[in-house]
């Protein structure tokens, strides 16, 4: 259940169904319109509740509906050609080298859209150069961002985008598997996918020397199982080995020795989905939209804060004010901040906004983080205090509770901030500071390495406003 | 020479595949780089960071903590073992350790042969600045097993024995279980020692920093208890 709306859910949900009967569960992908709920394996969201009744009589299917909108050139949510049409794309990738795929690639300067940047070509080149007769790809799907659904988006709207996006993967590198790891919370994508491979099948586009060539390749989709730190990738690979899901130490990095040991290439849904428009267009197409150093687009995920919530996609270096202003329409109601990026992401004050733009390079030089690009707005009249809470919080929950600063560090945190906000503790600042540069500089992921950024953010941007809680 | 890198600007030469730490001690000493989840028979797992060091690419350059257990060497590096911000995050994770910790050092079994009092020695902790939280202090021993006991309320969650168990002697008895703070060792499927699958080894006592599992006949006391 979304945060903000979770008390009015319940009480309505508990005219329906006994104590014991509701749960809780972790994001569903409902950020636009907030009220989301999960019933027998389906989502709900928005006003769905009111129609209860039928829910339980499996009379009714959501009303969902959220806006998607682009401006620039977009590559993933313009309309795709039809099936037969959109896999020539493939049919030809089978008939070139995959070393000039590679090369394409390159030009394209294509970067992970998961939260670190990280070249793809540089992965896939990596992943090749190890030699085994086993290699895989993994989609990392179990987008738990909270404020992200853009790879919902992808699954659901545009699943051959993906999937076509790692059979090519899969030819480059020369891996024979592709794992689709989609978080449970996102029932429907999984059946969506699902579908979309068994599509593939049928048109002989899987298996054994596909379409007379010597490629191999298959599908696997797993369900993930709501924990966060799935999310990390080499967390990701133990969890898919059925282990408890532990982030491991690097090196070997996954396309070395990744899944069961095998090199492996693990990489975001938007990512992969933009390797179809690549290989058509070639990596200089790819280039030329978008910044030097953040080529391409990318896909932003608005929340219920704005006028217009949804998934808009926009050229990367397109300034952060007119993608609120045009495309989101503006803030619904007096807005603060925008975490931005995901619970790891910057706390971005609304004055900052025009010093922005949706890039990699503009948001790591003004002390933010671009990462998964979602938009999470905190309202003028919400307390930052809580919202520091919420994340010591979340990163407890979350923590796999390995590294010794990510597993005490954001309990103790969380502590503190909980004393501080309900009796009349006050925290001492240095103590803070020593707990923030424990969780940035030690920790062995992003997890607790990245929750000290918003945290500062917040402490330097509203001083005022959260210096009521510390020691003189 | 072959591949050198700088240890505190001076230069040594590496061996091929070497871990940061390995590097550091086979040429400065054993005790400069101190370790809480490390063990020498153990492959490194990254676990308590108390063993990060500064790397730089240039002298004096920007450097990255980097923790030395599972870090390689890299050629031309320039390594700092006791820099400033390292001294402060040695001391900060160890602080972080103590807030759940007993503090009953002088009744404790393994008094002055205690790898977390070693190294808290080391860093110099003087106080835990952190108000009273959740905590495992009351956690229960276990004495059901005629040659090994455990009181996880000591446990600093390295992971040490779990490896054990699993590399030294290929028993996979011991494993985590919860996750975050609340992430615990479970024998077999949660059980005492006595009705878990432990085949006595000793492995695991022998591993633990703490005294969170020991060893009835084999205490790792100073002067050795009576039982």
């Amino acid at each position: 259940m979304t945060a903000g709306t979770q008390d009015e859910l319940k009480t309505k949900l508990r005219k329906k169904f006994s104590a014991h009967e509701v749960g809780e569960m972790c994001c569903l992908g409902r950020c636009h319109e907030n009220a989301a709920f999960h019933v027998n394996g389906t989502n709900y969201s928005g006003t769905d509740i009111d129609s209860i009744d039928s829910i339980c009589k499996k009379e009714y299917s959501t009303a969902e509906k959220y806006n998607v909108g682009n401006m620039g050139s977009p590559i993933l949510t313009n309309t795709h050609a039809p099936f037969d049409d959109y896999y020539k794309i493939f049919v030809k990738v089978l008939q070139t080298d995959p070393l000039q795929c590679l090369a394409e690639l390159k030009d394209s300067g294509l970067r992970g859209r998961g939260g670190a940047g990280f070249s793809l070509a540089f992965k896939l080149e990596s992943c090749r150069n190890v030699e085994d007769d086993m290699k895989f790809i993994v989609c990392n799907a179990d987008e738990g961002d909270p404020g992200a659904y853009s790879d919902r988006y992808v699954m659901e709207q545009r699943p051959h985008a993906l999937l076509m996006g790692m059979m090519i993967a899969g030819y480059i590198t020369g891996a024979s598997v592709g794992v689709v790891y989609i978080r449970g919370e996102y029932p429907e994508s999984v059946k969506i996918i699902s579908d979309a491979i068994a599509k593939l099948h049928a048109h002989n586009f899987l298996g054994k020397n596909i379409l007379g060539s010597n490629f191999n390749f298959d599908f696997k989709v797993i369900k993930a199982q709501g924990a966060y730190i799935c999310g990390e990738e080499t967390a990701l690979l133990s969890s898919l080995e059925g282990q408890r899901p532990e982030v491991r130490v690097r090196p070997p990095y996954p396309t070395q020795k990744g899944l069961f040991n095998k090199p492996t290439v693990v990489n975001n849904v938007e990512t992969l989905a933009n390797l179809p428009f690549i290989m058509r267009n070639g990596g200089k197409a790819y280039s030329s939209i978008g910044t030097p150093k953040s080529t391409g687009t990318k896909l932003i995920s608005l929340d219920g804060h704005f006028n217009k919530p949804g998934i808009y996609e926009a050229d990367m270096g397109t300034p952060l004010r007119v993608i609120i202003d045009k495309l989101g329409g503006g803030f619904k109601h007096p807005v603060k901040a925008m975490h931005i990026g995901g619970p790891l992401g910057g706390l971005v004050p609304v004055s900052k906004i025009d010093d922005l733009t949706l890039d990699f390079d503009s948001f790591a030089k003004e002390g933010f983080l671009l990462g998964h690009a979602s938009v999470v707005c905190i309202p003028e009249d919400y307390p930052l205090i809580d919202y520091l809470e919420h994340l010591f919080r979340f990163t407890a929950h979350e923590s796999c509770g390995k590294c010794f600063p990510c597993r005490l560090g954001s309990t103790r945190g969380y502590e503190m901030i909980d004393k501080a906000r309900t009796s009349d503790y006050k925290m001492d600042r240095e103590l803070m500071d020593d707990l923030l540069e424990t969780l940035e500089t030690g920790s062995l992921c992003a997890l607790g390495g990245g929750l000290p950024l918003p945290v500062k953010n917040a402490l330097k941007y509203f001083d005022a406003e959260l210096a009521p809680y510390f020691k003189k | 020479m072959g591949k050198t890198a700088f240890i505190n600007d001076q230069l040594f030469e590496i061996k091929d595949g070497e871990t940061i730490l390995s590097f550091v001690r086979r040429h400065i000493g054993k005790d400069i780089v101190p370790t809480l989840c490390d063990a020498p028979n153990l492959d490194p797992f990254g676990a308590c960071r108390v063993c990060s060091v500064d790397v730089a690419l240039v002298k004096d350059g920007p450097a990255k903590a980097q923790a030395s257990c599972h870090t390689p060497v890299m050629a031309g590096s320039f390594i700092y073992t006791d820099s400033e911000r390292i001294k402060r995050l040695r001391k900060n994770i160890i602080e972080l350790v103590l807030t759940d910790h007993p503090l009953d050092c002088l009744t404790c079994e393994v008094n002055n042969n205690c790898e977390l009092q070693t190294v808290a020695a080391n860093v110099g902790i003087r106080d835990v600045r952190y108000p009273d939280g959740k905590n495992h202090l009351d956690k229960k021993k276990d004495l059901s097993h005629p040659y090994m006991t455990s009181d996880f309320s000591k446990c600093i969650n390295c992971g040490r024995c779990v490896r054990a168990c699993d590399e030294v002697q290929g028993e996979m008895v011991l494993s985590m279980a919860g996750r975050g703070f609340d992430s615990y060792i479970v024998k077999s499927y949660n059980d005492t020692f006595s009705e878990s699958d432990c085949v006595s080894c000793g492995a695991c006592a022998q591993a633990c920093p703490t005294s969170a599992i020991s060893d009835v006949f084999e205490s790792k006391s100073v002067v050795a208890d009576k039982k």
